[in-house]
């Protein structure tokens, strides 16, 4: 047993060392004004920081927390891969609230959806053969643009600076930027030239904020699966951060072409202290694409 | 002894790494296969710490004992630096064991699920394949 310890410290130790540099690779920067427990521990469910306006400030990095991106070995993986000495066991699933929309995942934004999304034939169709495809022509696996709901369900983080008049979201994942208006313009009108990220603009509503988006691709996938996205969709995001640690985006996708009916999926996020994003430039070695096989 | 020995040494790794899962920027089944598991050892030729996915080239000998070179998948930098990993982790000449899937069609290609590094250390490639529902 003395033996077992000794060897473990050791190889703690030699772990450590293994991790510190990670930690070194830019100098961590310590995130200000975050509210304290009384042991001085970041006390995540402390108050909303608030704007000089008096509206909540989204401000920060973000990552998921939900459990909409499963840990455990896929069924038929062998046991023996499942964990490793810098893969350390995952968080419990925050408690179900039975009343939120559904659980959004990065990979299905329907796969917590009673009978699944309700997709035109056409739509469904297409699903299908991208799922027959192995997704080989999803954007992001070709270095282009992920779609809004890989963006938000995707598990590197986001950055969110906020001012009165504007938003903008930095995305790790494939470097997504996203502007959000605040200023009071309307959502244009004019046959606009469309966008993957399409035009968004902002609004407060009491404490949440709501973000409104058109002019988007006719040939967008929304998550990894290829649901689709249309040049006739429109996307809502409810955007409230319930403390200082915690925000819920509630997402309402309202795309006649491909859907029969609108319908609304959740996203969790929760604040990352004392760091920042890490630089993701895709097409630097881009090397998989010729080798995908459906 | 060593199911004593990783539960400590997960232990550690959870107090200084993100829970942040790893993902390819591909589905993983795009160029991969769970039904064709690989094991090898053999020798680093070359690291590529780039984007979207950082790779490793390993000299394997095969059963009529001439070098193959693998080609083997990590997870992106930002995602293995978030583990521990550095640039650094791996180097051209250390002796390595890899976990992992081949290609569907490309014999000698590979997604690493873990490396056993040349000091003896087990960790964890990023590999998609444990983050993938099946469809």
């Amino acid at each position: 047993m003395k033996t077992c310890l000794i060897t473990a410290a050791a190889a703690a130790v030699l772990l450590a060392t293994f991790s510190a540099p990670s930690l070194a690779q830019w100098p961590p920067y310590p995130t200000p004004n975050v509210p304290r427990t009384a042991d001085g521990k970041p006390d995540l469910e402390g108050p909303v920081p608030r704007t000089a306006d008096g509206h909540p400030d989204l401000s920060g990095i973000w990552e998921i927390y939900n459990d909409s991106i499963s840990r455990s070995p896929p069924p038929g993986f062998p046991a023996d891969r499942g964990q490793a000495d810098n893969l350390p066991p995952p968080p419990p699933p925050p408690p179900a609230d039975p009343n939120a929309p559904p659980a959004a995942t990065f990979f299905d934004i329907g796969a917590n959806i009673e009978g699944g999304l309700p997709f035109r034939p056409w739509a469904k169709e297409l699903v299908e053969q991208r799922k027959a495809d192995n997704q080989k022509d999803n954007p992001d696996a070709h270095c282009l643009p992920m779609g809004y709901m890989q963006l938000h369900g995707h598990p590197q983080p986001r950055k969110i600076v906020q001012t009165p008049d504007l938003i903008v979201i930095m995305y790790e994942g494939n470097s997504g930027l996203r502007q959000i208006f605040l200023d009071g313009r309307p959502l244009p009108d004019n046959d606009p030239q469309p966008w993957w990220y399409g035009y968004s603009v902002g609004h407060w509503d009491g404490d949440t904020l709501v973000v409104e988006s058109i002019g988007f691709r006719d040939d967008g996938w929304l998550d990894v699966f290829g649901s689709p996205l249309t040049d006739q969709g429109k996307i809502t995001e409810r955007f409230t951060r319930v403390d200082y640690g915690h925000m819920q985006i509630d997402v309402t996708i309202d795309d006649p072409k491909a859907y029969t009916k609108p319908f609304t999926v959740r996203v969790k996020h929760r604040v990352m202290l004392d760091t920042n994003l890490i630089e993701f430039i895709c097409n630097e070695n881009e090397k998989s694409s010729h080798l995908y096989d459906p | 002894m060593k199911g004593r020995l990783l539960p400590a040494v997960a232990a550690g790794f959870g107090l200084v790494l993100s829970q942040g899962a790893a993902l390819a920027h591909h589905s993983f089944s795009a160029e991969f296969d769970r039904d064709l598991p690989v094991e090898v050892t053999g020798t680093v030729t070359k690291v590529e710490w780039l984007n979207p996915h950082a790779r490793f080239y390993v000299n394997v000998e095969d059963e009529k004992g001439e070098l193959v070179n693998w080609d083997f998948e990590l997870a992106s930098p930002n995602s293995l630096m978030r583990r521990g990993w550095t640039r650094n982790s791996l180097k051209v000449g250390d002796t390595v064991t890899v976990t992992g899937y081949r290609a569907r069609n490309h014999p000698a290609v590979g997604n690493a699920s873990t490396v056993v590094l040349a000091d003896g250390r087990k960790v964890f490639a990023g590999s998609s394949a444990e983050n993938e529902p099946s469809q």
